[in-house]
């Protein structure tokens, strides 16, 4: 989980820097609480913010699971039970 | 312009269940499954490894030096089988044609890409195969057909769109019949890598193919890829061609969701009040009350979003009639395959009203916490049909359409 929560705040920050995410938003406070909505991430930033992890992770998150995230830990939670579900 | 219906008088389906119109009924009826494991697996053997492929004609890998992209070749085959079964004799310069094809021929764009970057020369004829206009060409030239010659490409609702120009054709007097239909080659890896990223297809079923298309169930996880091509042929409404005629295209109509932003897998929010006021606007074209409607044909793709999105749409449009009327999705059979399903539910409604019967909706076996619509599950229903409304929901919500079938009275 740990491992995750830091692959998401590593995306984050690529992402900011890259100019998707505002640059008002501190990345280094984030954690498994932040809201994404908070986070100023649009549609398709969320997108690629999920494809990194599944890449980085080998799995694959089904849509029907993605729907209720809200947080970075749901956002956790969601990828490490897809892991385990394709072990 | 005048509102009046054209007539149905030839189907050509070429289809995962089937080809030509008796071995598709046959399947339709019966609930026949047309998924199975597919030759090409999504984004890198972890994604949709489920796909409705076509065995008639065969597929065969792309001769470089002489290029036949899959969907011109579905789309050859299906509208010859459309026109033969109308059986039309005499004057061709008046009988138009309109393909409509989401994807055109990406296939055979792909393969260029790769042959290029391998350091070869592509044949002279690749820009002419590869654009998406090549199926109307392709089926005007073996037919024969001299009248007006389009492409419609409005990604899954081409073939609804299509169907729409050629009935405004008929009405307008530019043609006196049409061969019309959708044509898609979707199986290839641009596009199924990023339906997979978008989380668009099916990743839980690769090991039980034909419970993959779920379309209102609880354990649906999004659409299974297809591929196909159907064509009808549509004709003005004359005396001596009604008893020819299975059944006749009455209304369409489709409308845009205006501004909104890309489909968002954490937050969709769309409003149903476009594709509400589409599905109206198809029966008041086609100059049907809602009290006419006795059964809608669903879009019913799978998706774990959209589905739960039709069932309201559905609910708000059929109002107190929503408990009166059936509704079915033949995508739990065929899948999802972009142009061509609604011209595959215009042919599930010809039969249907031929045969006083709707087909099932396989694989739901467990429908969405207060579904509210009469859906036919598991076994074909015997009804009273005189009008069926079909409904298409467009790529990401951007855009509906709906058509408005009925039965022919004979003279």
């Amino acid at each position: 989980m740990t491992e995750i929560v830091a692959a998401i705040l590593a995306g984050l920050d690529e992402l900011q820097r890259g100019g998707a995410i505002p640059s008002d938003f501190a990345v280094s406070q984030a954690g498994e609480d932040t809201l994404l909505a908070s986070i100023g991430l649009d549609s398709l930033s969320r997108m690629t913010l999920l494809g990194q992890l599944e890449d980085r992770f080998d799995t694959l998150v089904p849509e029907s699971h993605v729907a209720g995230v809200r947080t970075i830990g749901d956002l956790a939670r969601v990828t490490l039970d897809s892991c385990r579900r394709s072990a | 312009m005048s509102n009046a219906a054209a007539l149905i008088t030839g189907m050509g389906p070429v289809s995962a269940i089937g080809t030509g119109r008796a071995a598709f009924e046959d399947a339709l009826f019966a609930g026949q499954s047309g998924l199975r494991r597919a030759r090409l697996t999504a984004f890198r053997g972890r994604g949709c490894a489920v796909a409705a492929e076509v065995d008639d004609p065969p597929f065969a890998p792309l001769q470089m030096q002489d290029p036949r992209p899959r969907a011109v070749e579905l789309a050859l085959r299906a509208a010859k089988l459309a026109w033969d079964d109308a059986g039309r004799d005499g004057d061709r310069s008046k009988v138009g044609v309109v393909v409509g094809t989401g994807l055109g021929n990406l296939d055979l764009v792909e393969a260029s890409v790769r042959a290029i970057h391998d350091g070869a020369r592509v044949s002279p004829v690749t820009a002419f195969r590869a654009f998406a206009h090549n199926a109307a060409c392709e089926i005007a030239s073996a037919l024969d057909l001299g009248g007006p010659l389009t492409t419609v490409s409005s990604g899954c609702n081409s073939g609804a769109d299509a169907l729409g120009v050629a009935l405004d054709w008929i009405r307008l007097g530019r043609a006196d019949a049409v061969v019309v239909g959708g044509t898609e080659a979707e199986l290839c890896p641009a596009f199924l890598d990023s339906m997979t990223a978008a989380r668009g297809l099916a990743t839980r079923w690769n090991d039980e193919p034909t419970r993959a298309s779920r379309p209102f169930d609880t354990r649906r996880d999004g659409n299974v890829p297809g591929e196909g091509a159907a064509f009808l042929v549509l004709e003005r409404d004359v005396p001596h061609r009604r008893d020819v005629a299975v059944a006749a295209l009455r209304g369409f109509a489709n409308r845009s969701s205006g501004r909104r932003q890309a489909y968002d897998a954490f937050a969709p929010s769309p409003s149903t009040a476009p594709a509400v006021e589409a599905l109206r606007a198809a029966l008041a074209d086609a100059g049907l009350g809602i009290e006419q409607v006795d059964a809608v044909s669903a879009n019913g793709s799978s998706s774990v979003f959209y589905d739960s999105f039709e069932e309201q749409v559905l609910r708000g449009m059929l109002g107190e009639h929503a408990s009166r009327v059936p509704v079915h999705s033949i995508k739990s059979m065929l899948g999802q395959t972009g142009a061509v399903t609604p011209v595959l539910q215009a042919i599930a409604a010809c039969l249907s009203l031929q045969r006083g019967c709707l087909p099932p909706t396989t694989n739901c076996d467990d429908p969405l916490p207060a579904f509210g619509l009469d859906l036919v599950r598991d076994r074909a229903r015997p009804a009273s049909l005189r009008n069926i409304l079909a409904h298409s929901i467009g790529f990401g919500g951007f855009y509906f359409a709906a058509l408005a079938y009925g039965r022919v009275e004979a003279t």
